[in-house]
């Protein structure tokens, strides 16, 4: 089974539609109450550096947020950009996950297939630019 | 100096607004948004860079509003994020957990992982190729579709790799700086404190304007600091960004990728130290001069030298693009009232010159 850390990053991932589809039959079916409604903010990006290890802070950036409850349960989402659709699915899908509704398992289930292919496509992409690893030669030439 | 207020000409300011739209719209064919985002990524880049603002769309959006022009996208940008309200601080992200996609050393030939060229400019030929002129959008795709299935699918490959530098840090070989636990400072809710904390030296050097970090850089280089700087290694890649959840306490949320370009500096050794001063350098997106030159003006500004690029507050308060711009684009407003007061004052003197004169 997935780390619940992973689901948000599946999620965030994938595209708008997916989301949304994902979490409509769950949507349609059961009251959401929404805690805290889809709206944009800010997360500002905090990084450390090497030279003395010290932490600054590089930008910020756009974000949506979106919380909600159902059957009880608190389900959060927060994602880069402005899709407040996506943000409210996932929210519900966050929810989702921590209930004994019936939905749950396909739910799941369509997160980890949802996982492995964006790994497929992640190790494609690394693929991909390892043909530019390069083994650079000295010559016995000085200039 | 006092300044005076102007009134009046609010039609000809409709008319010039209604200009830019008509300039803003020249031609028959509308500026896509999704491809100035995707196939001008390095311009999205720069801005969001200069704004402190990581946000594709909205770089995208505020080029089209402006005609291309980077210092009004920039300040576009500004604007609207001063409308949000900032709710999150990530996690601390560090440049070795980069999904790798560049990564590069000009001090060492061999490194752990190897060397990556990834897509880069530097082996190109500087040619115009005028195929574009008649680029056909199927072939493109095509050519895409057959450039993706050349790819080896091989089994598990990392995108992640140690730091180059890490090693010589390992053998004592660079000069060693005590440890910087404060709280980092920030420049976007605070005035910048000089002299400054280190923290707020590397926020406004990422967000600096890159022709200005860069000019001072070669400028250091070139002879008016004392740099002589060997990349030790330039990364590029990908940060996972994640905050601690609101609601579950112990977890961590996933919130997207920042694309990020990392630089590790060898700047040589200061006088009466025993180690190699190293100079750091990260910024948004893909740009690698603007991160080189991040490093050569973070290790100056440690020296204790005379040239500019050691003097902080001329680093650190000319080189942001909302603010440079705005000063230098205000002198075009109406200084009628203090212009005339100067040429008062020449009046008054040339007169009393002349009545000194006649006496």
């Amino acid at each position: 089974m997935m780390e619940s850390h992973n689901y948000s990053k599946v999620l965030c991932q994938s595209s708008g539609p997916w989301v949304v589809d994902l979490a409509r039959p769950v949507m349609d079916k059961y009251p959401v109450r929404v805690l805290r409604k889809p709206a944009k903010t800010l997360v500002m990006i905090r990084m450390r550096e090497t030279v003395a290890k010290a932490q600054f802070y590089l930008g910020e950036m756009l974000a949506c947020e979106a919380m909600v409850e159902l059957e009880g349960k608190k389900g959060f989402a927060l994602m880069m950009g402005d899709d407040t659709q996506k943000v409210m699915a996932a929210a519900v899908v966050d929810a989702l996950r921590k209930t004994d509704l019936p939905e749950k398992e396909p739910v799941l289930r369509a997160l980890e297939q949802r996982k492995q292919e964006l790994e497929k496509e992640q190790q494609q992409d690394i693929a991909r630019h390892a043909r530019s690893k390069v083994q650079f030669e000295t010559l016995d030439v000085s200039y | 100096m006092g300044y005076v207020a102007v009134t009046g000409g609010q039609e000809a300011i409709d008319a010039s607004i209604e200009l830019l739209r008509d300039y803003r719209s020249r031609g028959d064919v509308p500026v896509d948004l999704t491809a100035l985002r995707d196939r001008m990524g390095l311009l999205i880049d720069r801005i969001m860079s200069e704004a402190g603002l990581y946000a594709p769309d909205y770089a995208a959006l505020a080029l089209k509003q402006c005609e291309g022009s980077p210092e009004e996208a920039v300040f576009l940008l500004r604007a609207y994020r001063s409308t949000l309200q900032r709710n999150y601080t990530s996690c601390t992200v560090d440049g070795s957990q980069m999904h790798l996609r560049r990564r590069i050393s000009s001090a060492f030939k061999d490194i752990p992982g190897g060397q990556q060229l990834g897509a880069t400019y530097d082996y190109v030929h500087r040619l115009l190729d005028f195929s574009l002129e008649q680029e056909n959008e199927e072939e493109v795709q095509s050519w895409k579709e057959q450039f993706r299935a050349e790819t080896e699918e091989t089994q598990a490959l990392s995108d992640q790799a140690p730091r180059v530098l890490d090693l010589l840090r390992q053998e004592g070989l660079l000069e060693q700086v005590e440890e910087d636990t404060s709280e980092p400072c920030d420049i976007t809710m605070e005035k910048l404190p000089l002299p400054a904390p280190r923290s707020a030296i590397l926020q406004t050097l990422t967000r600096a304007d890159t022709g200005f970090v860069s000019g001072l850089a070669y400028s250091d280089i070139r002879g008016f600091g004392m740099s002589h700087p060997t990349i030790g290694e330039l990364r590029y890649g990908w940060l996972d960004i994640e905050v601690d959840s609101p609601v579950e306490e112990g977890e961590r949320i996933y919130v997207g990728a920042v694309d990020i370009t990392e630089v590790e500096g060898l700047m040589g050794s200061r006088p009466g130290s025993s180690g190699i001063g190293v100079g750091y350098g990260c910024v948004m997106g893909r740009n690698d001069t603007k991160a080189i030159a991040m490093a050569v003006l973070d290790h100056a500004l440690t020296l204790k030298d005379t040239g500019p690029t050691s003097d902080m507050e001329f680093v650190l308060l000319h080189g942001d693009c909302l603010e440079m711009n705005g000063f230098i684009s205000h002198l075009k407003l109406p200084h009628y009232v203090t212009f005339q007061s100067k040429l008062d004052g020449l009046r008054n003197q040339k007169r009393s010159m002349g009545h000194d004169e006649e006496k």
